[in-house]
């Protein structure tokens, strides 16, 4: 077709500086990745930040924005453009340094790993053998930004919610993890690519895991921090949450943060579980890939409108005593039935 | 049902002995000659209801705790303090509720004035010129509320929080309350 | 070791101005005290100085979520004062708009409950919806969507639009469904049940002994309201019922008040159906009217948020002293009591669950 003659001597030229020998071009490669995934994140962070405001005014039966744009859609950017033209305002004894490097390595790490996912086979920047692995070992990684974060406010208040939100998170990676080995045991490998092999093989592992799916999804929207589980954010409604001290462009960022996020999210329960970029191929695969991603936020877009909030301890036991052991109990039963 | 200040507690234990067990509101009226305070008990079960009285003077305007009997007193009794300058003996020394009032008459009785200014001692030059002013022309007005400011080493509320002021009134003692309210 | 926190008086939460000093332990609430007096317009004081029928404004500015309840309280010991009698006609019509405003109020609790535990304002918005429509079923019959100031004494200010029962009635029956769903919609929800199911438990005795009013009250299992206890205009007559919960927890306040909403669509459809024919205008005596025959009055209502007396020493003109006893005042009380040894999120869920408005509670 005619996007594919002109995408594919792009791609495969791009290929070419990749498998070349010399750091220059490979370098050069990379960086081009990463300047196209950026764009990619920027435009679903843009499209998601959208959609979520007009579903979630639709099922509250208001309309959302209309004004701005048609249909509201450039009333992102007109918040976006609000939020960064106000004054910066620190207190006094919040830890400045701290303070900004907070959310700018958690965006950092976030979009790194969005950059370790290829969007098809065809578009790798690397191949990781653990591709999977090491994407949840960065994960494992956030909970520390999170406290950090909270930390630098000085207000007593966003550091403990900060600490209940790491809490949250620690207690929500496990569940994952045992499931995420559940998927490798299928596979044979931690790479993406060859995870996604496995499902066009067998079927898509939502269907052939359930348990896990069901386990990885809840463990997913508390890694996201959306609600039911959105404690740090949840605290500022009743004392003061994180964001208190982040003044007007720390707030688009911390946006910016959680729409990533989400990104990052809908892409890994979209590898892991859905298919990855298989499908029909009157789509191209990356296309795949982000629909099925954007499915998966829709539903957490839907759930952040119906449900309310759940209590810290709850959380953690759900987290304890619910997912831990469905996750291992998925496990047994993957290795049972396909392996053994 | 009338009783004395002395036999109050004691009159209304015997009351809730005989099932008048949920206290509907205490409040009191300023009758002109004195204070009276009322007590609204309630039998749920039995659906009746019940008014104490107890007569009080303004100048030795106090009537015991009834707390101990029931516990829901507690804030009618509060706003009693706070409204009518009735003080309530023998109860643990509480905040008003509605927050500082600066020297001020209790509101609910007959002798709070309505027009008058209610300052702290500082002000009063402020208060006299405004009084002087009452159909003065925009520029009088405006010098009445421009005056300077008192001192922050002031005795009154601005120096500290409400909450540094009203805990040292409350720490003084609620219960000494006797004709006129508080002066903070 | 107790750290204090202060929450307020401006907060997300839909109450009102409210100061909570919280003293924490942990997660774990010590202590509450709640600071209020933001909103105290001295009305108990102003009234003293109006004629009888110049405070219903302010009365009604007492409940912003239920304002007729109010204006029909403080117009219910007018006319006790000045010995007047509602006509028959008028008691219905009374009683139409006083259970359309606990339809009103109890939809603006269900969606304020469900914001202060987390929600996204979706059930407050569904709730708005149908409470806008109760709305504007009472703009049809009073003129006013909000502060009707809709009572005379001895009626109302106008008669019901010809057309006003059938829109009524068809609003029930939508309306009844909707009770229906909103129940299903959050009794399924696990997460909801979690915190509401056990969450504040007050007991029977407790609840008597603190004072508290209205829909806590009955929760707590004490069977008690106003309406069925002292029964005024036509309740007796259409068999009304109380509802009543055992637990005592934030689930059963919550559900006393969803099966209350149920029993105000049967009275509704009840009292359209057996209105009986004549004229509801009660007199329009403004300022200055038959003079007070009884010298001090005590009526009680039971208002959306609990039981109100109204206490009030009559001048010939004008109340020489009006005393409110209003719910909201000693829910708030009952609070710190409450609140004690729960989660700092529980106390949020509490205080949505006691449906408190702070301009009841200051005056």
């Amino acid at each position: 077709m005619l996007i594919d003659s002109i995408v594919s001597p792009i791609v495969s030229d791009w290929q070419s500086w990749l498998s070349s020998g010399s750091l220059l071009l490979y370098a050069a490669a990379i960086l081009a990745y990463a300047i196209a995934m950026l764009i990619v994140i920027s435009v679903f962070a843009y499209v998601f930040g959208w959609v979520e405001r007009k579903v979630i005014a639709r099922i509250q039966h208001r309309h959302g924005p209309t004004y701005v744009g048609k249909y509201g859609f450039l009333q992102n950017l007109a918040d976006l453009v609000k939020l960064l033209s106000k004054e910066q305002i620190t207190p006094e004894n919040a830890d400045r340094v701290l303070l900004a490097i907070g959310p700018i390595l958690l965006l950092a790490l976030t979009t790194f790993m969005i950059l370790l996912i290829p969007l098809s086979p065809a578009l790798q920047a690397t191949d990781l053998g653990l591709g999977m692995l090491a994407i949840f070992i960065i994960i494992a990684f956030l909970p520390l930004l999170v406290f950090v974060s909270g930390f630098a406010s000085g207000n007593k208040f966003a550091d403990i919610s900060a600490q209940r939100s790491v809490l949250m998170l620690i207690s929500y990676e496990l569940p994952m993890l045992v499931v995420l080995a559940a998927v490798a045991l299928l596979s044979g490998s931690y790479s993406i690519g060859s995870i996604i092999a496995a499902q066009s093989g067998l079927a898509w592992f939502a269907v052939v895991m359930p348990i896990g799916f069901a386990v990885f999804f809840v463990a997913m929207l508390a890694e996201m921090e959306r609600p039911p589980f959105d404690l740090r954010e949840a605290d500022s409604e009743l004392i003061a949450g994180w964001l208190t001290d982040y003044s007007a462009p720390y707030y688009a960022l911390a946006l910016f943060i959680d729409y990533t996020r989400v990104f990052l999210i809908g892409l890994v329960i979209a590898i892991l579980f859905l298919g990855g970029w298989s499908g029909p191929s009157f789509l191209p695969g990356p296309v795949w890939l982000i629909a099925k991603a954007f499915a998966v936020a829709l539903v957490a877009i839907v759930i952040r409108a119906t449900t309310v909030r759940m209590r810290l301890d709850r959380v953690l036991r759900l987290g304890w005593l619910w997912l831990l052991p469905l996750a291992l109990i998925n496990l047994i039963l993957t290795y049972i039935i396909f392996v053994a | 049902m009338r009783f004395e200040r002395k036999v109050l507690v004691q009159g209304l234990g015997e009351l809730k002995g005989q099932g008048y067990g949920y206290l509907v509101k205490i409040t009191a009226v300023d009758y002109g000659k004195g204070l009276t305070a009322l007590y609204f008990i309630r039998d749920l079960a039995g659906n009746r209801d019940e008014t104490v009285e107890v007569e009080i003077g303004y100048d030795d305007a106090w009537v015991p705790t009834v707390m101990d009997v029931y516990p829901a007193a507690d804030w009618y009794e509060r706003e009693m303090m706070e409204m009518f300058g009735i003080g309530v003996h023998g109860r643990v020394a509480s905040r008003l509720l509605l927050e500082k009032w600066d020297g001020v008459d209790p509101p609910l009785r007959k002798s709070f004035q309505w027009n008058a200014e209610y300052r702290t001692a500082d002000n009063k030059d402020v208060a006299a010129a405004r009084k002087a002013n009452t159909v003065g022309a925009p520029s009088e007005r405006q010098a009445g509320r421009n005056a300077p400011l008192p001192a922050a080493s002031a005795p009154g509320a601005t120096a500290r929080g409400p909450r540094a002021a009203g805990k040292k009134g409350a720490a003084r003692g609620a219960d000494d309350k006797s004709g006129g309210g508080d002066k903070r | 070791m107790i750290t204090r926190i202060n929450i307020g008086p401006v907060h997300p939460s839909t109450h009102g101005v409210l100061r909570l000093v919280v003293g924490l332990d942990g997660d774990t609430v010590k202590e509450v005290e709640p600071h209020i007096g933001f909103l105290h317009r001295g009305v108990e004081k102003l009234v003293e100085t109006r004629m009888y029928m110049q405070s219903p404004p302010y009365m009604e500015k007492l409940d912003y979520i239920a304002p007729l309840s109010y204006d029909e309280a403080y117009v219910a010991a007018v006319e006790a004062a000045l010995g007047v009698e509602v006509g028959e006609r008028a008691a219905y019509v009374r009683l139409i708009q006083l259970e359309l405003q606990r339809i009103a109020s109890h939809l603006f609790f269900l969606g304020a409950l469900c914001n202060d535990m987390g929600q996204m304002f979706t059930t407050f918005m569904w709730g708005f919806e149908d409470r806008d429509r109760v709305l504007a079923l009472l703009e049809e019959a009073t003129g006013q969507r909000m502060f009707y100031v809709n009572m005379r004494v001895g009626g109302v200010t106008m008669e019901l639009p010809p057309d006003f029962s059938e829109s009524c009635l068809s609003f029930l029956t939508y309306f009844e469904k909707r009770i229906g769903q909103y129940e299903s919609y959050l009794e399924k929800n696990p997460v909801f049940m979690e915190r509401m199911k056990g969450v504040g438990v007050l007991s029977a005795d407790e609840a008597r002994a603190l004072g508290v009013a209205g829909p806590v009250l009955r929760a707590s299992g004490i069977d008690y309201d106003v309406r069925a206890a002292r029964p005024y205009y036509a309740y007796k007559k259409l068999n009304f019922s109380s509802v009543t919960a055992l637990k005592g927890d934030n689930f059963a306040r919550y559900k006393v008040r969803m099966l209350e909403m149920r029993e105000s669509v049967r009275l509704i459809r009840a009292a359209l159906l057996s209105m009986p024919e004549g004229s509801a205008l009660g007199a329009t005596t403004k300022l200055i009217g038959p003079a007070a025959k009884n010298r001090t009055v005590s009526v009680s209502r039971e208002l959306p948020r609990g039981e109100c007396m109204m206490y009030m020493v009559a001048d010939p003109q004008r109340p020489y002293r009006l005393s409110i006893r209003d719910p909201s005042f000693i829910n708030l009380a009952a609070l710190p009591y409450l609140a004690r040894e729960q989660r700092l999120a529980d106390l949020f869920a509490i205080m949505g669950s006691l449906d408190l408005v702070m301009a009841c509670v200051d005056r």
